[in-house]
């Protein structure tokens, strides 16, 4: 089974408050000093899924992630947690939020990586969490989207997804190829062995530009982009505390009373 | 008067003599040779540089017996036992090769009668009595006594049953020997004593004969039982535990295994860090040979006295034991290829995974052992193959490896990235820039930046330093973690990636000198990042604080009140000799009273946190270390714990609150309490 993971590299989620800067001009977010980049946790999950089917069966993973030299890192995490192969696609021309913009290069970046069975992504960014770029990447690719799956197998007629919905969860059967976007309810990811990590430590990873992956430089410019960001803001985070006063019988009744008022 | 000029049932007695020898020669030398070829069966490493040192220390260390002298508890009076065994015993091993050895079996008779040989039975007479003593002393303790720490065996009564027939037979040939000669004399003391009674008694010659001859036979017979079972038995330690002190680790007490990064992916599947006796290193294997289950370190070990199932005695003992099982397989004596495959690895067999963890690596098992067996680079090989081929560590362990390998420390998530650098600003510093001109970094580390209680203590650190005149600079967001608990977690490339990143980044800033405030930095900057190309000068900020006060650049004009103790943290005294500096500096703050725990300075008990126990639980239903460490502060009757070091702080503090001491007990750093005896500026 030949699988691909799109992976990317976020600011870490987990930056306090505190540090979280932005810059409303450029609408981008600061990175702050002293806090590394990570790999999107949903995305650790989908490759975490496809290290799972690796133990499993006979499988190929490649990875691939889309930005600047410092994203070979996640290429890297990749190999260590089980990815054969990875491919780092940087470009200038490929900077952009918008989902169909990057679901495109991945898209083209998969066709010249060759046949596949099974691509997964993350459910969405840990980052700008728009959760589009799988779906649209599986019409690129024309082949079926399942989306949150928690747990995959193999099957006669393709493959057996598990897939959170808000009332629990559902079992399809898909064919193959097709795409498969992971959520967290997969479990935790692997920590990588030893051998793994020296191994992705010592592993070339090549880099991709535009040309490459034959893509149209005008399908990349501004004008094709289906999204625009407005304005960026970092929402106040205000906190009010008032502590209601009487017995605890009519301290009760107060509370009450204001609940429903507000319905 | 040689009995081997007589004939034996037509055989000549010196043919039974060096018949009997050569048989017990050979059985001898069978079993040191198959032990040579086993320890052999070990890896490669050099322990054979400064040789000269290393058979001075072994000698003064053997005849002085200081091995078994030092770290026995009081009223343990075990180590003077075996010291006058040893010394008593040694006189008779030295008797046995001139006098029955040279004198009867080269028939050296010069060497026989006259003052000289007076002399030595003088001698031995007194060795012998002191050596009865004793074997009956031991043989009390074992089997009256029974302390803790030795294990009832079927081989110590025998060795010593042995041993005491020895004696006994040394007198009874004396005895008869003086009567028939019909001497009389007053040296050797016991031999003549025994002597003159026989002949007083008007016992016959023929008699006296017949015991003379048959004792003789079997004193001689037991000598070469003795020295052939020595190597078969847990007695061996008394022919390999010198080697082991010649070959121990020459200047530190505890060294720790890298795993090679330099493997191709073949060596890796054949296997990382330590499963079996073939990735041990020769020294290991002679190490299970020389333990000679004294106990010392299973009385000590903190994991064993909290409840849990690591004994480091057991520990050994279970390497010895499947190295015995799978030697001759191995060895290729029996070509059982099934058996073979199992032999390969000891974990879950002779050694539990559950030990495996439970070590806190704090090092008091090697500190007491007598002949200076190395049990926590065993562990940690151990602990290397199971996290870095196996996989398989405990939860804690594994979220802080990730957190490392994500976000750079080893503490959780936002709560820890929250302070990352903000001390500084607290503390009135700017990061350090390149080209700033100061060479000298205070490397604060992970816990001291990141947690809230420890920031506190850096911060004071900084305040002290900076009173005292230093010039420093910090590195504040920019701190990496310095791998630690990767290391000890045997996660070690993990902590060679660091290693190496960190190296590049000191070098960058062109630091020439680092200040650190956690020993456990302390010990990887300066014992281990060396291999990694980063020799810089390290010192720990007790050191600088105590050369501070010494040239009066520091002083401190206010008394404490409390009554202080010291807590010694493991990775400072017993891993890196630093103890007498903190007190030092204790005993110059004004009108001090301080009291000295039972356990300190090199044999200090650890807090509970090292070797990456910081992130693991520790066993339900034992009892946590720190409170032990706790009890032991409250017989002080100390108002304030002192440490130096951030873990050991938490541990303390954790065990002051559950034990429902607070307000009563404080634990507080180094730094805090100097900085509180100091008029404000
Ligand atoms: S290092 Fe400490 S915890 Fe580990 S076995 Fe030795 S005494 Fe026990
Ligand atoms: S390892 Fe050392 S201290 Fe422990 S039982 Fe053996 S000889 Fe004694």
């Amino acid at each position: 089974m030949n699988i691909i993971v799109c992976v990317k590299q976020v600011q870490d989620p987990e930056i306090p408050p505190s540090k979280f800067k932005i810059d409303p001009e450029t609408k981008q977010v600061i990175p702050p000093a002293g806090v590394p980049p990570v790999i999107s946790v949903y995305d650790e999950r989908a490759l975490e899924a496809a290290c799972r089917l690796k133990d499993k069966y006979k499988a190929k993973i490649v990875a691939i992630t889309i930005g600047t030299d410092k994203a070979s890192e996640v290429i890297r995490h990749a190999i260590s947690m089980g990815a054969d192969d990875g491919y780092l696609l940087c470009d200038p021309a490929f900077e952009s939020k918008d989902s169909f913009k990057t679901a495109y290069i991945l898209s083209k970046a998969i066709e010249k990586i060759g046949a596949f069975d099974l691509v997964l992504c993350g459910r969405q960014a840990a980052d700008w969490g728009a959760g589009q770029v799988g779906s649209i990447l599986g019409e690129m690719l024309t082949v079926p989207v399942v989306s949150f799956a928690c747990d995959i197998d193999v099957v006669d007629t393709g493959l057996r997804v598990k897939r959170v919905v808000s009332d629990g969860y559902e079992i399809l059967e898909v064919p193959m190829p097709c795409l498969i976007t992971v959520s967290s309810e997969v479990g935790l990811p692997r920590l990588p062995s030893g051998m793994r990590i020296m191994l992705a430590r010592k592993k070339p990873i090549p880099v991709w530009k535009a040309t490459d992956i034959n893509i149209e430089h005008s399908l990349l410019e501004k004008g094709h982009e289906h999204t625009e960001i407005i304005g960026l803001v970092v929402p106040e985070r205000k906190s009010e505390c008032e502590i209601i006063k009487g017995t605890p019988k009519e301290a009760a009744y107060e509370i009450a009373e204001r609940l429903v008022s507000m319905l | 008067m040689s009995l081997l000029n007589i004939s034996y049932l037509g055989i000549s007695g010196y043919v039974i003599f060096w018949g009997m020898f050569v048989i017990a020669l050979f059985l001898f030398s069978r079993r040191i040779y198959f032990l040579y070829k086993v320890i052999r069966l070990g890896k490669g490493e050099d322990r054979f540089d400064r040789i000269g040192e290393r058979i001075k220390y072994t000698l003064s260390t053997m005849f002085s017996q200081r091995c078994t002298l030092k770290s026995i508890k009081k009223g343990d009076l075990a180590g003077i036992g075996h010291a006058l065994l040893f010394w008593g015993f040694s006189c008779f091993f030295i008797s046995y090769i001139i006098l029955i050895g040279f004198a009867e079996g080269f028939g050296m008779q010069f060497l026989r009668g006259g003052t000289f040989e007076r002399a030595v039975f003088t001698v031995l007479d007194i060795a012998g009595l002191f050596v009865i003593f004793c074997i009956l002393w031991a043989a009390v303790r074992r089997y009256l006594i029974k302390p803790d720490r030795l294990e009832m065996s079927f081989e110590a009564g025998f060795i010593m049953s042995m041993v005491l027939s020895l004696m006994v037979l040394y007198y009874a040939i004396e005895s008869c020997r003086f009567a028939l000669m019909g001497e009389s004399s007053r040296w050797p003391p016991i031999s003549m004593a025994i002597a003159t009674y026989l002949l007083e008694k008007n016992v016959g010659q023929a008699t006296l004969w017949g015991v003379f001859v048959w004792s003789w036979w079997l004193h001689y017979i037991f000598i070469l039982v003795f020295m052939v079972y020595i190597p078969y038995s847990k007695h061996l330690h008394i022919l390999v535990s010198p080697f082991n002190l010649m070959f121990k680790p020459m200047d530190r007490k505890v060294l720790i295994e890298p795993v090679s990064s330099d493997m191709s992916e073949e060596e890796m599947v054949k296997g990382l860090g330590i499963s079996g006796i073939q990735d041990l290193k020769w020294k290991d294997i002679l190490d299970v040979f020389a333990c000679a289950k004294c106990g010392r370190c299973h009385i000590n070990c903190p994991a064993q006295l909290s409840g849990k199932i690591l004994s480091p005695r057991e520990f050994i003992k279970g390497i010895k034991e499947h190295t015995l099982e799978v030697a001759p397989l191995l060895l290729g004596q029996n070509g059982d290829k099934q058996k073979e495959e199992r032999g390969k690895t000891f974990i879950d067999g002779k050694v539990k995974e559950e030990e495996i963890w439970a070590c806190t690596t704090c090092g008091l098992c090697q500190e007491v052992c007598p002949v200076e067996i190395e049990h926590v680079r065993k562990l940690i090989g151990l602990r290397q193959n199971l996290v870095l081929e196996k996989n398989t560590m405990p939860e804690g362990i594994q979220n802080m490896l990730r957190n490392m390998q994500m976000r750079g420390n080893p503490w959780a998530g936002a709560q820890s990235l929250r302070l990352k650098g903000d001390w500084i600003n607290e503390a009135g510093m700017e990061p350090l820039k390149e080209g700033d001109g100061i060479s000298t970094l205070l490397w604060v580390g992970c816990t001291g930046s990141l947690i809230d209680r420890n920031v506190k203590a850096t911060i004071s650190l900084a305040e002290l330093l900076k009173r005292a005149g230093i010039k420093f600079g910090v590195l504040g967001e920019g701190e990496p973690c310095c791998g630690d608990p990767a290391r000890r977690a045997g996660y070690d490339f993990q902590f060679q990636i660091l290693a190496e990143e960190n190296r590049e980044i000191l070098r960058s800033y062109n630091i020439k000198e680092i200040i650190t405030s956690c020993p456990h930095c302390y010990n990887t900057l300066k014992n281990e990042y060396p291999l990694y190309g980063l020799d810089l000068k390290i010192i720990h900020y007790t050191e600088l604080l105590c050369d501070l006060v010494k040239r009066d650049k520091l002083s401190f004009s206010k008394t404490t009140g409390s009554l202080l103790t010291y807590h010694d943290p493991c990775y400072l005294s017993r891993y890196n000799g630093i103890y007498q500096e903190p007190r030092t500096v204790i005993g110059r703050i004004p009108d001090v009273r301080y009291k000295e725990m039972e356990r300190s300075c090199k044999e200090t008990f650890c807090c509970g946190g090292g070797g990456a126990h910081m992130w693991i639980e520790e066993k339900r239903g034992t009892t946590r270390i720190n409170h032990l460490r706790i009890e032991e502060v409250t017989k002080t009757g100390a108002n304030a714990v002192i440490t130096s070091c951030p873990y050991c702080l938490q541990m303390l503090e954790e065990g002051i609150e559950s034990k429902g001491l607070k307000g009563v007990l404080e634990a507080k750093e180094l730094s805090e309490v100097l900085l509180a005896a100091m008029e404000k500026t």
